[in-house]
């Protein structure tokens, strides 16, 4: 499965235990360096996805500072999933750099 | 597995840095209170049991996560609309192309049913005389109607083709030449015979039955004796308004839910026949435009369910 960023990043934000909506907005966009911010709809339309496909569970509903929140946690599926795809990824970094490297010639820009 | 709840942050439960543009509002800002509403609102986008769920959640996530910035708050806002509006349209696709295709049918053979019940009703109030508009051909097809409204479409279509066959004697009469008679009569028999066929998978509900105020209030109208003559402004109103804003619904919902837009353009496409049967050749480029009409939206709607249905996995 290829991911886009918002999806790969908002996965990615539970790596380190499970975090309600507004963390994972939060956690996303500080491990995308600010690339990714993870809009309310896009972050619930993924989470119900993962749901559905064994990525993540859901805890039960609490209240916090008047605020509904659930945290979400990734399951050992949703972590290999991660997994897979970050090697993915890894690898075709890998493939570009080596290609790159193997055809630079001293009077290629940068 | 449940997993832990997450360690609540210092200030607002959130993790990592504070961006310059998410600084919480002042204790006296209004604009909460306002914002809390504008999101209620936009979350009336998604289906409901989809609100009961999680729209809470996703309020208190949107406020916070567009605290203090307006323009943020907007492009939330207008997010979550669009967000809302996909999960209906994933869901309605998820019931296939050929379902909705069908659902659109057997609303379109609900619509010719009120309709042919209001035109002959209101007929045998002004005291016009027909075998026609015999009271237990009449009754029969209020019947079919009344069953059809509360969900039980196949029997609903079962009675209305009877009804159709039982005065096919007196049409004939009525529709001198094949032509006209097919035109009159094809459409209805294909959306009736759908019903029997592939009727929609709803729970009975009795208080459908308060669809019959729509057939009882046409009657009033145009049972005036007046009326026989021509129709007046109000009259054209009364019909108009309503068509107009069932095209504009329809229209707004193509790509949500197509199954109105499907039972608007197979009534489009019946008029497009008779159109064509009965005007001069003037007319025959409008009668081409409304006879492809519902090609049309049903193509669309397959190619849209298609694509939704394969938008269900993880983007």
């Amino acid at each position: 499965m290829e991911l886009r960023a918002p999806s790969y990043f908002g996965l990615a934000a539970l790596i380190d235990g499970p975090l309600h909506g507004y963390a994972i907005v939060r956690r996303a966009a500080e491990l995308s360096d600010g690339a990714v911010r993870l809009s309310t709809g896009t972050l619930y339309g993924l989470l119900e996805r993962a749901l559905a496909d064994g990525l993540v569970v859901a805890g039960q509903p609490y209240v916090e500072g008047g605020r509904t929140r659930r945290d979400y946690a990734l399951t050992a599926v949703g972590r290999a999933m991660l997994e897979t795809e970050a090697e993915r990824m890894a690898h075709a970094a890998r493939t570009v750099s080596r290609r790159l490297r193997a055809t630079a010639t001293p009077s290629t820009p940068g | 597995m449940t997993p832990d709840r997450a360690p609540p942050a210092p200030d607002d439960a959130g993790t990592g840095p504070t961006a310059p543009d998410e600084v919480p509002a002042a204790a006296d800002d209004p604009g909460p209170t306002t914002r809390e509403r504008t999101g209620r609102f936009a979350l009336g986008a998604y289906p409901l049991d989809a609100r009961r769920a999680r729209g809470e959640e996703m309020l208190g996530t949107l406020l916070d996560a567009s605290d203090g910035s307006v323009g943020r708050f907007g492009r939330e806002i207008g997010g979550l609309v669009r967000a809302g509006l996909g999960e209906r349209a994933a869901r309605v696709a998820g019931a296939g192309a050929r379902r909705l295709i069908a659902d659109g049918f057997c609303l379109a053979g609900v619509w010719a049913m009120t309709l042919d019940l209001s035109v002959l009703l209101a007929q045998r109030v002004r005291g016009e005389q027909d075998a026609l508009l015999a009271p237990g051909s009449i009754a029969l097809l209020g019947l079919a109607l009344a069953v059809a409204l509360v969900g039980h479409d196949r029997l609903a279509g079962a009675g209305v083709l009877a009804w159709t066959a039982l005065r096919m004697p007196g049409l004939v009469d009525h529709h001198p030449g094949l032509g006209r008679l097919a035109a009159s009569e094809i459409p209805g028999l294909v959306v009736y015979s759908v019903m029997l066929v592939a009727p929609r998978r709803r729970r009975p509900d009795v208080r459908r039955l308060g669809w019959l105020a729509v057939p009882a209030a046409l009657v009033a109208v145009f049972g005036s004796p007046s009326i026989s003559d021509h129709a007046g402004p109000i009259e054209l109103g009364l019909l108009g308004i309503p068509a107009l804003a069932l095209v504009a619904t329809a229209a707004a919902m193509l790509s949500t839910d197509p199954r109105l837009a499907i039972a608007g353009a197979v009534w489009a496409t019946s008029l497009g026949f008779g159109v064509a049967l009965r005007i001069p050749r003037t007319s025959a480029a409008a009668a081409a435009l409304l006879i492809t009409l519902a090609p049309a939206v049903v193509a669309f709607a397959v190619v849209r369910t298609r694509r939704l249905q394969r938008r269900a996995a993880i983007p």
